[in-house]
């Protein structure tokens, strides 16, 4: 089992986005994959081909005292998703309470799943700070931070570092992700300069492109290589899938065959 | 009765029998009126197919296809008796390379760096090897055979070239190169000694003529052998100390005529080469004083320098300029020239380690065809004129330290330079008189076979041939006021360096010469070679075959076998005049400039400048039409003569069938030139859709899409392309334009700021990997293919003459009729 954290100081930069695409990438490719869902927004779900927000979830189940994948479901992808479900505030005090008390509590319940032992598990998380980021950060054996290429991502640095002290993951599987990357913008391509100095190796070589088709996937409860193939953004996706699988190549965004014949 | 039945046949029925067979045959109806049968036969046939024309002309018809049925059948069978006799050669050939493969090239290599190289590093050794080489191949080059030795010569040099040039490495080429000298030094003593007795003044004048056409190729052989030796292939030095300690330069871009469109591209990647900001400036050299070009500068706030008078052209622009600038470095680029951002950092290396370097020089490239290559079809297939000398000359001129100054694409230390004077104003190639007074200083250059700067080549022959003409003029008139072999600071091998680029200029007269040689015997019956065919065979044979097979292996990469030939054979009329003139007196003549950025609308055929070869093509081949005459009428007793001569004028009827092929212009659709690529490209859409793509070419004004399957985009769309520089992403606004086919789309740049134009030039031509595999496309020389193409190219040249010649008498007699028409009217 490996498991995989897209964590995020800031909000809206793409993190259940991410979590989903990945998982279905990872699943076309015959990997069996669990996307796991800690964040209280209850989204992964409706990423993952659900049409309606689940009711049903790990945090009420959890809550209960009771085992909390009882509310796992199986896409047509092949995509094992285990929704947040829906929670009342009751519900998140009492497992943060649990949190407290036994600070494990998440590794030891992802190891009791009943998985393959080849199995990725991807943890889409809260908003940093938060005790379930920090438990997710804890178990995980390969993080994904998320930024987009803004000011405040760039004043996020010691923000970010911090979360990095926090994670179980090796360095050479921590890596920084810029999301919703619109060159046009010279804002954002100057917070990308930035970023890049600021992260350097640790800068995934793939930004995510800002693209509508994005957006229209998810209207259409589809993943955006499925909905649009020749998007940029599958490919950015596609890319990144490649980094978490290890080949940390630079893309062929350079030249793809310095010069061919006309 | 019985009679009538069994002789049917006799005088009487016989003609009426054919008569009704006729009848039938032409549809006349029996009992028609006789003028009926004239009308049949001529004029209305019943049937189409029956008019009696064609059916007279059956037989010929007939005729016609069992001739060609036998041309054809006997034109395999030539070609099966010809596979017939080169199969033992070929299966000879075979065998060479197979025994090429035993032969221990490393450990023969490595025998040479452990024993040659220390022995020869023992002082004055390698001139003693050398001069027992020399009267070594004295020996064999002055001893007299009769036709078997020379035979027995020629098979066994032959036999071990076939070898030696399968092996990889230098030494086979200098073997290759010394095998190749040997066969010409024995046609050439040979030549001398016992083919020059001449029976009449006439003969002796124009033997002599030829033999000193051929001294001439031979010396122009033997120095390009010693230039080529060894070639360097020197790599870029790393820089040294950090960016603040690093020399400053001043970036020159002189220009004169050429409109702002060509200019602004090198200024606008001028500007962001790769060098610390505060370190280097960039000047705009404008001899033309124009304000658009001020304006520009400032607005891209470079310098901007001009001059009273525009005495000496591009030298004194830039020495006006050298006097008010003060880097330690001066880099030249013509206006044209775009350099990849990495120029700077790969050059400027040298000049921190070799104190005494005065001069780096990087090959010239250009991305548009040159006229050869346009009008040729051989754009980046076979390798243009100038890849020789960039390709291999220039480094081997390096290992003499001898490189030359191009002019641009260059750096120069500024204090060596204003100690000879600054560049040089004597002559009109300024670059390589400058370059040969440094030397003669004692200093340095070098040569680094990195392409840093592209441009675009001439545009039209005329323009070619123009440029050539000052180069060749400008080389004379060096060899004149400036002379390599004489003066001092000069080592030997520098001299024999400079004096073949300039001899190689003279190469005008001699080609003439060889064009029209073999007339002097078809015409005339003048015999100017004085020796049987059978033995000039056997001579000249071992000499072609050895240069060339020599040739292919030393310079096969850069220039393939035979188009020296095509390259000489255009311009030889145009350089033998100027060559001749800067000869006898250095100063007549004037500068032109070569035209940069023109465009040609309409196909059309170049008659003026393709005159002269007009008339040595009809002088060939009215000597041609005499010699068939003389080979089966007037000079039955020397067949072997004739035929020797016929074959020769047959090389030059194709070689100038080529020349004419080139003077046919070919259409140039686009101003802007777009260069061939592969390039990720990202396409945003107005409707915040964002695909990928693939840019497959680029100008300064537009760029080709390839698209995923699928999309379509609408001509007019108003898009964004995303193109990469290094990791940066650039943006830069566009329109679609025209779909060129299912995938492939044309899109058009909107108007841009001042550092998108900046980008985009970063994006494309100021890559520094954007011109490093341009020569892989080359096809490989093959010298046999090569002369068939070249063939080919030939009898195309013709076609397309022929063509242009029918389409122009067709033009005039329209234009004088309606001349007519007009002037009935009037």
């Amino acid at each position: 089992m490996r498991v995989i954290a897209i964590v995020s100081p800031l909000g809206g930069s793409g993190r259940t986005t991410l979590t989903a695409h990945l998982a279905t990438l990872l699943a076309l490719q015959g990997q069996p994959c669990l996307a796991v869902e800690l964040c209280a927004q209850n989204l992964l779900g409706r990423h993952l081909g659900m049409q309606e927000p689940s009711a049903l979830g790990w945090a009420a189940l959890a809550a209960a005292g009771q085992w909390w994948a009882d509310g796992c479901f199986d896409n047509s992808d092949g995509v094992g998703v285990l929704p947040f479900g829906k929670a009342d505030l009751n519900t998140l005090e009492n497992i943060q309470r649990q949190l407290q008390a036994q600070p494990h509590w998440l590794q030891e319940q992802l190891e009791e799943l009943d998985v393959p032992a080849d199995c990725a598990v991807l943890l889409d998380t809260p908003m940093w700070p938060s005790p379930l980021t920090q438990a997710a950060l804890r178990c995980a054996d390969a993080m994904l931070v998320t930024l987009e290429a803004s000011a405040r991502a760039c004043a996020h640095r010691a923000v970010v570092k911090d979360m990095l002290r926090e994670t179980a993951a090796a360095p050479a599987d921590q890596g920084v992700l810029v999301t919703r990357f619109d060159p046009r913008r010279i804002s954002q391509r100057e917070a990308l300069q930035t970023l890049r100095q600021q992260w350097g190796e640790r800068l995934i070589p793939y930004t995510l492109h800002e693209d509508e088709n994005i957006s229209r996937a998810l209207a259409s409860a589809m993943c955006v290589g499925q909905f649009a193939p020749q998007a940029q953004s599958a490919h950015d996706l596609q890319g990144v899938c490649k980094w978490l699988s290890g080949q940390r190549t630079a893309p062929s965004s350079m030249l793809l065959a310095a010069v061919s014949p006309p | 009765m019985t009679v009538s039945l069994d002789k049917p046949g006799n005088g009487l029925t016989r003609p009426r029998l054919a008569g009704q067979w006729l009848a039938r045959q032409l549809g006349v109806e029996p009992g028609a009126p006789w003028w009926m049968w004239l009308w049949r036969c001529i004029v209305l046939p019943a049937h189409r197919e029956r008019t009696l024309l064609a059916w007279l002309l059956q037989p010929v018809h007939g005729l016609l296809r069992a001739v060609g049925f036998s041309l054809r059948w006997g034109w395999r069978g030539v070609a099966l008796l010809m596979t017939a006799v080169f199969w033992p050669i070929r299966l000879f050939l075979r065998a060479m390379d197979r025994l090429a493969t035993h032969v221990n090239v490393a450990r023969g290599m490595r025998l040479a760096d452990d024993v040659l190289s220390p022995v020869l590093a023992i002082p004055g050794l390698r001139w003693a090897v050398l001069s027992v080489g020399i009267l070594a191949s004295l020996v064999v080059i002055s001893t007299p055979f009769n036709w078997f030795g020379q035979t027995i010569f020629m098979l066994l040099c032959w036999s071990l070239s076939l070898v030696l040039r399968r092996l990889p490495g230098r030494y086979p080429s200098l073997a290759l190169a010394a095998i190749s000298l040997l066969a010409m030094g024995r046609y050439a003593w040979w030549r001398i000694t016992s083919s020059v007795e001449f029976d009449t003044f006439i003969e002796s004048f124009l033997g002599y003529g030829l033999l000193a056409a051929e001294a001439y190729t031979w010396l122009v052989v033997v120095l390009g052998f010693i230039q080529t030796a060894w070639p360097l292939h020197r790599k870029p030095a790393p820089l040294q100390g950090v960016a603040a300690s690093w020399p400053s330069v001043d970036v020159f871009i002189p220009t004169y005529n050429e409109p702002l469109s060509v200019v602004r591209t090198t200024v606008l990647a001028a500007v962001a080469l790769d060098w610390p900001q505060d370190k280097f400036k960039v000047f705009i050299l404008d001899d033309g004083r124009r304000e658009e070009f001020r304006a520009f500068a400032e607005s891209m706030g470079v310098g901007y320098i001009v001059r009273p008078d525009n005495k000496h052209a591009k030298a004194g622009n830039l020495n006006h300029a050298l006097g008010q600038t003060d880097g330690e470095l001066v880099a030249i680029f013509d206006c044209d020239h775009i350099p990849t951002r990495s120029f700077l950092t790969t050059a400027v290396g040298w000049f921190q380690r070799d104190p005494k370097c005065a001069m780096l020089q990087t090959p010239h490239h250009f991305f548009s065809p040159d006229p050869f290559e346009r009008n040729l079809g051989t754009f980046r297939r076979v390798p243009n004129e100038g890849a020789l000398f960039y390709g291999l000359i220039q480094d081997g001129n390096d290992f003499w330290n001898a490189t030359f100054f191009c002019g641009s694409c260059a750096v120069i230390r500024r204090g060596p330079l204003m100690e000879v004077g600054g560049i040089a104003v004597e002559t009109v190639t300024e670059d390589a008189h400058t370059a040969l007074k440094l030397h003669r200083r004692g200093y340095s250059t070098a040569y680094i076979n990195e392409t840093q700067a592209a441009g675009l080549a001439t545009e039209s022959l005329s323009a070619h041939v123009g440029q050539r003409i000052r180069w060749a003029r400008g080389m004379a008139q060096i060899f004149r006021v400036d002379n390599p072999f004489l003066g001092k600071g000069l080592t030997l091998w520098q001299r024999l360096c400079y004096a073949n680029a300039m001899t190689h200029f003279f190469f005008g007269l001699p080609r003439l010469v060889f064009l029209t040689a073999p007339m002097a015997y078809l015409f005339f019956e003048w015999h100017i070679i004085n020796a049987s065919a059978l033995m000039i065979a056997l001579y000249v044979l071992p000499y072609i075959l050895q240069s060339n097979i020599a040739n292919a292996h030393v310079q096969g990469k850069h220039r393939h076998t035979f188009w020296a030939e095509v390259y000489e054979t255009v311009l030889a009329w145009y350089v033998a005049l100027p060559t001749t003139v800067a000869l006898i007196n250095p100063s007549l003549g004037k500068f032109n400039v070569t035209a940069k950025g023109g465009l040609v609308d309409e196909p059309y055929f170049d008659w003026a400048i393709s005159r002269p070869y007009t008339v040595l093509v009809l002088l060939n081949f009215a000597a041609f039409g005499v010699g068939i005459g003389r080979l089966f009428f007037w000079n039955t007793d020397e067949t072997a003569t004739v035929l020797l001569n016929l074959l020769w004028t047959v090389y030059s009827i194709l070689m100038l069938g080529a020349a004419l092929g080139v003077a046919s212009e070919a259409r140039q659709v686009r101003r802007m030139h777009r260069v061939a690529t592969q390039l990720q490209a990202t396409l945003y859409q107005d409707d915040g859709g964002v695909l990928q793509a693939v840019c497959s070419d680029f100008s300064m004004t537009g760029l080709g899409l390839q698209m995923p399957a699928g999309i379509h985009l609408t001509v007019g769309e108003r898009v964004q392309v995303g193109l990469w520089r290094d990791n940066t992403e650039c943006t830069f606004p566009a329109t679609v334009m025209l779909h060129r086919g299912p995938s492939a789309t044309g899109l058009q740049f909107d108007p841009m700021t001042r550092e998108q134009q900046i980008d985009l030039v970063q994006c494309t031509f100021a890559r520094p990997d954007t011109w490093q595999q341009w020569n892989n496309s080359h096809d490989t020389d093959r010298p046999l293919h090569g002369l068939q193409e070249i063939a080919q190219l030939g009898v195309l040249g013709y076609r397309k003459f022929w063509g242009s010649l029918v389409n122009a008498t067709k033009r005039r007699w329209t234009f004088s009729r309606q001349r007519e028409q007009k002037g009935l009217r009037g």
